[in-house]
């Protein structure tokens, strides 16, 4: 299952755990959710069951964020390919 | 078959970068051979009409014009369309924002939840939200 976060709100890891139950879970970050990929809130992230994070490249040089290494960095080609292939459920918090 | 993303877009273009992630998503989904259907709903149906000049005083000054001028996607909406896109709106938040029966811009069509949001579901694979709320 892949969240597609696109920005920051305090119940986003309470919906996380709600909605993904026992599936694996990865999250996609974009515009302002980058913020989720800085080593200080991806804990929170880790702590709702999130294995894999992904954050838009175009987000975070725009924000000029520094990320957590743990991060995959991911352009456009392959946001599609996470939403259209990669996972058969899209969750869009 | 390739597959169909339908983007429910729900943001308006000058709040948020919703609109600019939703069209660079949809281009790079035509040009990977996937299908694109868009709902403009909520604020989301402001990026629906052809623009018409402003009338009467205009205090913005031209530094902050340019700035917000960024948001303004309405020409890549245009493009995808061209592309392919199917791309709808929602005339029942255009009612509430005083905006219905203004002209749409090229591409885009007039629509409704109950039958063209419908259809979009109906003919998509995959559906994402783009939202605030």
């Amino acid at each position: 299952m892949l969240f597609l976060l696109n920005k920051t709100q305090p119940d986003t890891c309470e919906l996380i755990r709600l909605l993904g139950g026992e599936e694996e879970k990865e999250a996609l970050l974009i515009e302002d959710a980058i913020f989720y990929g800085t080593e200080f809130m991806l804990p929170t992230l880790r702590e709702a069951g999130v294995e894999h994070v992904y954050a838009a490249a175009d987000s975070v040089q725009q924000r000029s964020v520094a990320l957590s290494p743990e991060c995959e960095v991911v352009d456009y080609d392959r946001i599609v390919d996470l939403i259209m292939e990669d996972h058969e459920k899209i969750v869009c918090i | 078959m390739a597959k169909t993303l339908c983007i429910n877009m729900l943001s308006g273009y000058q709040e948020t970068d919703d609109p600019l992630f939703m069209v660079n998503l949809a281009a790079t989904a035509l040009k990977k051979g996937y299908g694109v259907k868009i709902f403009l709903y909520g604020n989301g149906c402001n990026m629906a009409n052809q623009e018409k000049p402003i009338e009467g005083h205009l205090a913005i000054v031209e530094r902050l014009k340019a700035h917000m001028d960024i948001g303004k996607i309405g020409g890549k909406l245009d493009e995808l369309a061209q592309q392919g896109a199917q791309i709808e709106t929602c005339h029942t938040t255009e009612y509430g924002r005083g905006t219905e029966a203004e002209p749409y811009r090229e591409g885009v069509k007039w629509g409704d939840v109950g039958q063209s949001f419908v259809g979009q579901l109906m003919t998509s694979h995959v559906l994402i939200t783009l939202s605030r709320g």
